[in-house]
C-alpha cells in the first residue's frame, strides 16, 4: 500500500512535465501574442517584439519549456506573469483556494443529498419515495449549469433579495455559486446511487441474506449497501476534480474569483506562466484527490488493498 | 464539464453479449416494458424527426434574417416562439439551430468513442509497456482541464463545426479508454479468445472479430448516456462565446445571447434552454432503459 | 459506513473553519462601492492603457494636466501654467506651490522629470511621449518638456502621463505596481490591493485641495454585467457607470432620478481594406465599396448595439468633446438601398458577390455591429463570414493588411489631431486602411493635411486642413463611422455626483448626501 502510494505520488513528476509541455504546445497553435495583448493596438510594431522578446515569449517552444522546467524546479519559481507582473502563485493561489472551497462545499452538499436520496429511491422502488426525487433529478441533470446559476441569480439574488450576488466577502455568498456547482452533480449522484444500490440488492449474496432470514433493514443496511459504496466513492472523488475544473461557469456567473475564471481569461493574453502554473496545481489536486479515492476504497473494501501489491500504480 | 469516467456501469460487471438477433430482440421486448425509457424514444424520435425536417417546418433564413425594429418581441401566432435580440424568428433559430447542437453532439460522441475505444483495446489487449504509456499518457491528459483544450482549439482553429467536434472529442474520448480497456482486460482471459489466439489469428482481428463485439453493451450505453452531457458541454462552450460562427444558430449560442434579455425578454433563453432540457432528458431516458435491457440484473 | 461518517463530518468541519478564516464584512456604510468589470492588472500608471485602469490612477495619481469632460477639456492639475514656445517645440511647466505626494514628499520638477523618463523606456506609453526629444528641471519648480517637432496638442499626453514619487518608485523597485504605494499625489490612495477581487481607496488626507469628502472606496469586481445589474438593484452598488443598456429601463426605474444617459466619447466603425485579394480584389473596385456603404442601415446598428439608445455617425470623433472635428461637407454615404443595388450593378455584380470575411473581436459592440453589417449586405446580395478573435489578434490581423472587413472601435479622442493613428502611415496599430498601397489614393496629401493641423495652434487654419482631410478621406470609401454609443450612468440616492461624464469621473467630485449628519 505504501509502496502504492509513493509510486503515486512519484508520477506527479511526469505528470506536471507533460502538463507543461501541453499546455506550450497548446499555446503555440492559438493566434496572438502577449506583447500585442499588454502594450493594446497603439503599440509600435518594435516595441511588441521588444516586449515579448523580453519576456521570453519568442523563444522556441522546446527552449521556453526547458528555460521554465529549469527554473521551476532549480528555484522553485512558476515565473513572473506576463500581463501582470506579479509571480504567479501570487494569483494562482489565493484564486485555487477559493475554488477549492467551493468545490469542497460543492462536493459535500451533493453527496450528503444525493447519496442517500439515491439509496432511497432505491429502498423505496416504485413508490412516490422513487418516482418524485428520481424525476427531479433527471430534469436537474439535463439543465446546463449556467441556466441553472442564471435562474438561481434572478430569483434569489433579485426577485427574493435574500443572497449577495457579488464574491464571497459572507458566508451566504458562498451559497449560490456552490449549489450551481453542486445541483447538476446531485442529481448525478441520486441516479448513480440509485443504480448502484439496485443492484446491489439483487445480487445473488443479498438473496442469499434474506434466504438466511435476515430483516429487510438488516439486508438493505449491512449488505447492499457497502458494495453499492464502492463506485459511489470513486464517483465523489471524480466529481471533485471535475468540479475544479469545471467551476468556470459559476465563477463567471456569480462574480468568484476563482482559478478556472484565471486561467480562461488569461488565454486571450497568452499569459503562459499564469496558465501552466494554475493547471499544475489543478493535476496535482486531481492527483491528490484521486489517491485519497484509492485509498478510502482500500479502506472500506479490504479486498481492494490486498490487490494494490500486486497491480502497478 | 468534466472529462472523467463517470459511467453509469459499475466496472467488475460480467461482459454482455450483443451478437445474436435473437439477444437484440430480447433487449427490445425488454426496453418495451420500460414506460419511461418508451416516452424517451418517442420524445427522441420525435425531436429527431422535427430536426431532420426542419427545413419542411419553418424557413432556415427565417432564423437569419434581421428585422431588428421587432427586437424581443414576445411569442405571437406568427412567431411561436417570439423573435431574439436581431428580430430574428426564435422558431426557426431553435430547430435549425438543434440540427447544429445535436449533430456535433452525436458525431463528436461517435468520433470520441472511436478514437477512446482503439486506444482502450489497444491498451488492454497489449498490456505491459503499450498498456503502461497509454495509460500513464491518458492521465497526464486527464489532469489537463478540458476546456483549456477545448478553447484552445476553437480558438486556434475557428469555430467551424468539424473543429468543435475536433474539439469534443479531445474532452470525451478519455471516457472510453478505461472504459473498454477494463472490458478487454477482463473478456481476454476467456475461453474463446484464447482458443481464437491459439487459432494464430492476428491481434487486430482478435480484438475487432472477438473482443469488441462483447464490449459493444458496455460502449453503447455509455455512449447513449455521453450525448446528453455532451449536449450539455456543447452549450457551455456556446455559453463562453465559443460556438458556431453568426449568423449560425446554435442552441449555447442563442443561450447566450439571451443572457443580456433574461429580464426584459425572458423567452430567448426559455426556448433554447426547454429544448436543451427535453434533448437530454429524452437521450438519457434511453440510455437508462438500454441499460437497464442489456443487464437483466438491474430488472426484476 | 462509520468511518465515510466520520470523514464527511471532518471535512465539513474544515469548511467551516475555512470560512470562517476568510476575512468578513460586507459594505461598510461609510465605503463607497463602484463597480470594476475586471480586476485591475497594475498600479504602475505606466504599465496600462486599459481605459478601465486609466480611470482607477485617475483617482489616485495627479498629473500635470486633468480632464474634466463635463466643462470641456483640460484643465491645471499639477502644473500651475504651461507655456509653449513659438513654434511649439518646447514646453515649459510650471509647478503649483505647496503640492504633496500622499506620501508626504513634496512634488518637484524632478520627480516629473523621473515620471518622463521612466514613460520613455515603457512601450506602453510609447504613443503618448514618442514626439519628446528630452525633459529637464532647472530647478525644483520648473519642469521643460522639449519636443523633436513641432506638436501642438500636448495636452493628452500632460493628462495621461501620471507623476509619481522618484523616492517611492524607486524604493519598491521591482514590486511598484503589484502592492499598494503612496507615490501618487491624488485625492485617494490605494489601500489594499488584490489582483482577483478589485482594490480599496482611501481618502489622501495631504491632498493639496484638501481631503475629498468621501473617505473610503472600494471597487469590487462584477464582470458579469448582469450580476453587475442586479448588484445595483440590489442596492450593493453605489455607482455603476458603462452600465447595461438592455437593463435601462429598470435600472433608471431603480436609480429614482440619479440617473444620466450621457454621450460617450467612441465611435464604432467599418473598415474596408481595399487591396484584399478576396474575389479578385472585389473590394478594390470603388463602387463595390460605396455600395456597402449605402447598404448599412446604420439605426440598425444602434438598435442591435445600444437598444436605439446611441446615435448614428457620421463623423471621425464626437463633436460634443473634439471642437475640430469637421461637421459638413463631406459625403455621408446615408442608408439607400437602391442606390447600393445600383452601384453594385454599374460595378459589374447585379446578382451581388461574396466579399470575404468581416473580422472583429470578440466585444459585444463589435461582435453585434459585425453582425448586423453581415445581414445589411445580405440585403444587397453581398455575402460574407463574421470571425470573431481576440482584440489583440484582431490586431495583428489589420497590421499586416490580412482581413478583407473589419469592424472597430475608436475612443477617447479629444482633438482631431488623434486622426495622425488611423490616417498616417508612421502610426501603428489603429493605422487598419493602409492607404499607401496600389497608388490609389493621394497618401502624402493625407499625411501633409495631417502634419500641417498638428503644427499649428490657430483654429481656423486647423480647420482648413481637417475639412479638406475628413472629406477626402471619406471619398476614399475606405472607412464608415457607424455609431456612437451613449454612456448610461446610474448612482444610489446616497451620493451626489456632480456632473455625470462619459469616461473620467473622479471621485474626489462625489459626495455624501447626509454628510452633515
Amino acid at each position: 500500500m505504501y509502496r502504492y502510494i509513493v509510486k503515486r505520488i512519484l508520477f506527479l513528476i511526469p505528470t506536471i512535465l507533460g502538463v507543461a509541455f501541453i499546455i506550450y504546445f497548446v499555446l503555440n497553435l492559438t493566434p496572438g501574442n502577449p506583447g500585442r495583448s499588454i502594450l493594446g493596438a497603439n503599440a509600435s510594431q518594435e516595441a511588441v517584439d521588444q516586449l515579448n522578446e523580453e519576456l521570453g515569449y519568442n523563444d522556441p517552444l522546446l527552449v521556453k519549456y526547458v528555460n521554465y522546467m529549469k527554473k521551476l524546479v532549480l528555484e522553485g519559481d512558476f515565473g513572473t506573469s506576463y500581463f501582470t507582473k506579479q509571480p504567479v502563485m501570487n494569483e494562482v493561489l489565493p484564486r485555487f483556494w477559493v475554488t477549492l472551497q467551493l468545490s469542497i462545499i460543492g462536493i459535500i452538499i451533493s453527496t450528503l443529498v444525493g447519496v442517500p436520496l439515491g439509496m432511497l429511491t432505491a429502498v423505496k422502488q416504485y413508490s412516490a419515495w422513487d418516482y418524485i426525487p428520481s424525476i427531479l433529478a433527471f430534469l436537474l441533470a439535463a439543465i446546463p449549469s449556467f441556466v441553472l446559476g442564471m435562474v438561481l441569480l434572478l430569483v434569489f439574488s433579485l426577485k427574493l433579495n435574500l443572497l449577495p450576488s457579488y464574491g464571497l466577502d459572507t458566508w451566504d455568498a458562498y451559497i449560490m455559486p456552490s449549489l450551481c456547482m453542486a445541483i447538476p452533480i446531485t442529481a448525478f449522484n441520486v441516479r448513480f446511487t440509485k443504480s448502484s444500490m439496485l443492484e446491489s440488492i439483487r445480487a445473488d449474496y443479498i438473496d442469499t441474506a434474506r434466504a438466511k432470514g435476515a430483516t429487510e433493514r438488516t439486508v438493505i443496511w449491512k449488505h447492499a449497501l457497502k458494495n453499492a459504496l464502492l463506485p459511489v466513492i470513486t464517483n465523489i472523488g471524480l466529481n471533485m476534480g471535475g468540479l475544479i475544473m469545471g467551476a468556470v461557469v459559476s465563477e463567471r456567473l456569480f462574480s468568484v474569483p476563482g482559478i478556472g475564471a484565471l486561467i480562461v481569461d488569461r488565454i486571450n493574453y497568452k499569459d503562459e506562466p499564469v496558465i501552466i502554473a494554475g493547471t499544475i496545481v489543478i493535476s496535482i489536486t486531481f492527483t491528490i484527490i484521486m489517491l485519497i479515492v484509492d485509498i478510502i476504497y482500500a479502506y472500506v473494501d479490504p479486498r481492494i488493498k490486498a490487490k494494490y501489491t500486486r497491480i502497478k500504480g | 464539464m468534466s472529462n472523467t469516467v463517470t459511467t453509469a456501469v459499475p466496472a467488475a460487471q460480467e461482459p454482455m453479449k450483443f451478437k445474436k438477433p435473437s439477444q437484440v430482440k430480447e433487449i427490445w421486448r425488454r426496453f418495451r416494458k420500460n414506460k419511461g425509457s418508451m416516452v424517451g424514444l418517442i420524445l427522441l424520435a420525435f425531436i429527431v424527426l422535427v430536426l431532420i425536417f426542419a427545413d419542411f417546418i419553418v424557413p432556415y433564413e427565417d432564423g437569419i434574417v434581421q428585422n431588428l425594429a421587432l427586437k424581443n418581441q414576445a411569442p405571437s401566432a406568427e412567431h411561436w416562439f417570439g423573435l431574439d435580440s436581431y428580430g430574428r424568428d426564435l422558431f426557426s433559430r431553435v430547430i435549425h439551430g438543434g440540427r447544429t447542437s445535436l449533430g456535433v453532439a452525436v458525431l463528436a460522441t461517435i468520433s470520441s468513442c472511436i478514437v477512446g475505444s482503439a486506444l482502450g483495446a489497444i491498451a488492454g489487449y497489449f498490456g505491459g509497456k503499450v498498456d503502461m504509456i497509454i495509460m500513464r499518457g491518458l492521465d497526464i491528459f486527464m489532469s489537463v482541464p478540458d476546456i483549456l483544450f477545448t478553447m484552445a482549439v476553437v480558438v486556434a482553429m475557428g469555430t467551424t463545426f468539424a473543429n468543435l467536434i475536433f474539439a469534443l472529442t479531445l474532452a470525451y474520448f478519455t471516457n472510453y479508454v478505461r472504459l473498454v480497456r477494463s472490458q478487454i482486460l477482463s473478456l481476454s482471459e476467456v475461453e474463446y479468445v484464447e482458443a481464437a489466439r491459439a487459432g494464430g489469428s492476428g491481434s487486430a482481428r482478435i480484438i475487432i472479430s472477438h473482443i469488441l463485439p462483447n464490449a459493444m453493451g458496455v460502449i453503447i450505453i455509455n455512449t447513449t448516456l455521453n450525448v446528453a452531457k455532451i449536449i450539455l458541454y456543447e452549450s457551455t462552450l456556446g455559453f463562453l462565446g465559443l460556438g458556431m460562427p453568426p449568423p449560425a444558430p446554435e442552441w449555447g449560442l442563442i443561450i447566450s445571447e439571451a443572457r443580456e434579455f433574461m429580464r426584459t425578454a425572458p423567452h430567448i433563453l426559455l426556448f433554447p434552454a426547454l429544448a436543451i432540457v427535453l434533448t437530454a432528458c429524452s437521450v438519457n431516458l434511453v440510455g437508462d432503459g438500454l441499460r437497464d435491457a442489456m443487464d437483466p440484473h438491474l430488472k426484476s | 459506513m462509520k468511518r465515510i461518517i466520520a470523514l464527511s463530518l471532518a471535512l465539513v468541519m474544515i469548511v467551516a473553519l475555512a470560512a470562517c478564516g476568510q476575512k468578513s464584512g460586507g459594505a461598510d456604510s461609510d465605503t463607497l462601492i463602484l463597480r470594476a468589470e475586471t480586476a485591475f492588472t497594475t498600479l504602475d500608471p505606466a504599465n496600462s492603457n486599459n481605459t478601465h485602469d486609466i480611470i482607477l490612477y485617475d483617482q489616485v495619481y495627479d498629473g500635470l494636466y486633468g480632464l474634466d469632460e463635463a466643462h470641456g477639456g483640460y484643465y491645471n492639475e499639477l502644473a500651475e501654467e504651461v507655456v509653449a514656445n513659438e513654434d511649439s517645440t518646447q514646453y515649459t511647466v510650471t509647478l503649483k506651490d505647496g503640492i504633496k505626494f500622499a506620501n508626504g514628499e513634496p512634488v518637484t520638477a524632478q520627480d516629473c522629470v523621473f515620471t518622463y523618463e521612466r514613460a520613455f523606456q515603457n512601450a506602453n506609453m510609447n504613443y503618448l511621449v514618442s514626439m519628446i526629444d528630452n525633459v529637464e528641471a532647472p530647478d525644483e519648480k520648473t519642469f521643460v518638456i522639449n519636443l523633436k517637432y513641432p506638436y501642438a496638442p500636448i495636452a493628452h499626453t500632460l493628462f495621461r502621463v501620471k507623476i509619481v514619487s522618484e523616492k517611492e518608485v524607486t524604493e519598491q523597485g521591482d514590486k511598484f505596481g503589484t502592492i499598494p504605494n503612496t507615490a501618487g499625489a491624488g485625492p485617494y490612495i490605494i489601500d489594499e490591493f488584490d489582483i482577483a477581487t478589485g482594490c480599496k481607496l482611501i481618502a489622501n488626507e495631504n491632498y493639496y485641495e484638501g481631503a475629498p469628502d468621501i473617505k473610503k472606496v472600494e471597487y469590487r469586481v462584477y464582470s458579469d454585467p448582469a450580476a453587475a445589474v442586479i448588484a445595483f438593484e440590489n442596492g450593493e452598488l453605489d455607482f455603476y457607470d458603462q452600465a447595461a443598456l438592455s437593463d435601462w429601463e429598470s435600472l433608471k426605474a431603480a436609480a429614482g432620478d440619479n440617473n444620466a444617459m450621457v454621450t460617450g466619447n467612441n465611435i464604432t466603425w467599418l473598415g474596408i481594406n481595399y487591396a484584399s485579394p478576396t474575389n479578385n480584389n472585389i473590394l478594390g473596385n470603388d463602387l463595390v465599396r460605396k455600395a456597402i456603404f449605402y447598404a448599412i442601415n446604420k439605426e440598425n446598428v444602434n438598435l442591435a448595439v445600444c437598444e436605439g439608445y446611441g446615435r448614428t455617425a457620421t463623423t471621425y470623433m464626437v463633436p460634443e468633446f473634439v471642437p475640430t472635428q469637421p461637421t459638413e461637407g463631406f459625403e455621408t454615404y446615408d442608408y439607400n438601398v437602391e442606390k447600393a443595388k445600383e452601384l453594385l450593378a454599374q460595378a459589374g455584380y447585379p446578382d451581388g458577390a461574396d466579399i470575404g470575411t468581416i473580422l472583429t473581436s470578440t466585444s459585444a459592440n463589435s461582435s453585434k455591429s459585425a453582425q448586423v453589417v453581415q445581414n445589411e449586405l445580405a440585403q444587397i446580395g453581398l455575402t460574407c463570414q463574421v470571425q470573431t478573435l481576440d482584440v489583440s489578434a484582431v490586431v495583428e490581423r489589420t497590421i499586416v493588411q490580412d482581413y478583407d472587413l473589419t469592424v472597430y472601435g475608436d475612443s477617447g479622442n479629444y482633438d482631431f489631431n488623434n486622426i495622425r493613428q488611423q490616417v498616417h502611415s508612421e502610426s501603428v496599430g489603429m493605422y487598419i486602411i493602409d492607404f499607401t498601397l496600389n497608388d490609389k489614393f493621394d497618401w502624402e496629401r493625407i499625411e501633409y493635411l495631417v502634419e500641417a493641423g498638428a503644427a499649428t495652434a490657430d483654429m481656423e487654419e486647423r480647420m482648413t486642413y481637417y475639412n479638406e482631410l475628413w472629406a477626402m478621406i471619406m471619398d476614399t470609401a475606405t472607412m464608415l463611422p457607424l455609431i456612437n454609443r451613449p454612456v448610461a450612468i446610474v448612482w444610489s440616492d446616497r451620493i451626489d455626483i456632480g456632473d455625470p461624464v462619459p469616461t473620467y469621473y473622479k471621485i474626489k467630485n462625489f459626495s455624501w448626501v447626509d454628510s452633515a449628519e
